[in-house]
């Protein structure tokens, strides 16, 4: 039986070379232009007629749309709007990455911690130059919390500059988790339905419960992935 | 692990940065715009429809309002016009019984003066009647014949006692 780690490994299609660097064209990134080509056609297809009373399509569009409009609205007010094309990119890229992991013999680049990593630290580093650019030095007081007493700063300016940092990690890790032990967990009780005959049943059982919780998991992560990128966006623009 | 072997990473960084870069610049510059201009013009529409139709209410509101001025218009004109009417016919009423009564009062008057005439000459005629018939039964009853002119003394004087 393979490995039910066997899914996340990763076979160049097309062998390239850019400078002495591998950068071969994977079932990884075939994932990734999968995605990018639905989610672009997604939403212009789906606005293509741009009626006045929206077809299924465009209702769907609009509904994303607002949804991502209404998370940035409710944690960042109406300064984030600016930032509303990155979040919208962010959400639909992770959300439909995840769904499609999700189609039996495909490919989760969400479950590769490499690209939810790469994913964190493009908003840990645009957020903190944001936080710069809008404050300059007095960004710094973002690592004091309002009323601290003086005697507590030793103990507290470390503790935040700490949580501060490991945000990309805790953002990256999160996501990446939780694909690769939903795959896994799948993969695992997939195998039992071989294993166990006509027993199978139960795991089957099982698997398809699983599979539900599973795409419930992919809308789950992508959400918190743009909420807490939104959360970022406030803290950068308004400190506390 | 296959997700911890660094010899994929450039590839995967490769791919990501030439897959979510254009999608992002394609999504600001291109599709999203759409979306918000589709929905801004749906607004627009939404407001200017509401716009219209507050409009026409007022229209219809103005077009009652003067229907009920001119109904309340043409009332106060017919009930003038019935008051008018009932007041002429009243006055005609009362000028016919007043006519009337003018009428029947001369003709009481003529028929009164008429019994007075009426009255004075059988008062008159009684003398002359009571005279002959007072001088026919003397002369039948006594014999000979009593001047008319003792008679008509007698009859008077009888008369002028039962006055």
């Amino acid at each position: 039986m393979a490995s039910p780690l066997q899914q996340f490994e990763i076979h160049p299609i097309i062998p390239l070379n850019l400078g002495g660097v591998d950068v071969s064209f994977t079932n990884s990134a075939l994932y990734m232009v999968i995605t990018v080509v639905l989610c672009a056609a997604f939403v212009i297809l789906g606005m293509r007629r741009g009626a006045v009373v929206p077809g299924r399509m465009q209702a769907a569009v609009e509904i994303s749309y607002e949804f991502v409009a209404n998370l940035l609205r409710d944690t960042v007010g109406n300064e984030g709007r600016s930032y509303f094309p990155f979040v919208f990119t962010l959400f639909m890229f992770v959300l439909l990455g995840n769904l499609l992991g999700m189609t039996p013999y495909s490919f989760t680049f969400t479950s590769h911690i490499i690209v939810t990593f790469a994913l964190a630290a493009v908003i840990f580093i645009g957020v903190t130059i944001l936080g710069f650019a809008k404050h300059g030095m007095h960004f710094f007081s973002f690592f004091v919390p309002p009323g601290t007493p003086l005697p507590m700063y030793p103990l507290l300016i470390p503790i935040e500059v700490i949580s501060y940092l490991s945000r990309p990690i805790s953002l990256s890790v999160r996501l990446f988790a939780n694909m690769l032990a939903g795959h896994t967990l799948l993969k695992v009780i997939a195998g039992f339905i071989a294993l166990l005959g006509a027993a199978g049943v139960l795991p089957f059982v099982f698997v398809v419960a699983l599979t539900g919780l599973e795409i419930l998991i992919a809308f789950l992560q992508a959400y918190v992935f743009a909420i807490l990128t939104c959360l970022y966006i406030n803290d950068a623009l308004h400190l506390h | 692990m296959p997700q911890l072997d660094p010899s994929v990473f450039a590839t995967q960084l490769f791919w990501l940065a030439l897959t979510f870069i254009p999608l992002y610049i394609v999504l600001w510059k291109v599709a999203l715009p759409r979306v918000t201009d589709v929905r801004a013009a749906r607004r627009e529409r939404v407001e200017d429809d509401l716009e219209k139709a507050e409009a026409l209410r007022a229209e219809a509101e103005a077009a009652l309002a003067e229907y009920e001025a001119a109904l309340a218009d043409a009332t106060a004109r017919a009930q003038a016009a019935i008051r008018g009417a009932a007041s002429e016919v009243a006055e005609e009423s009362v000028k016919q019984r007043d006519a009337l009564a003018e009428k029947l009062a001369a003709e009481a008057a003529e028929a009164e003066r008429r019994i007075a005439e009426e009255t004075q000459r059988v008062i008159a005629d009684i003398g002359t009647m009571a005279t002959d018939l007072a001088q026919a039964a003397s002369s039948r009853l006594v014999g000979g014949t009593v001047s008319q002119d003792d008679a008509k003394a007698a009859v008077d004087a009888v008369l002028q006692g039962d006055r």
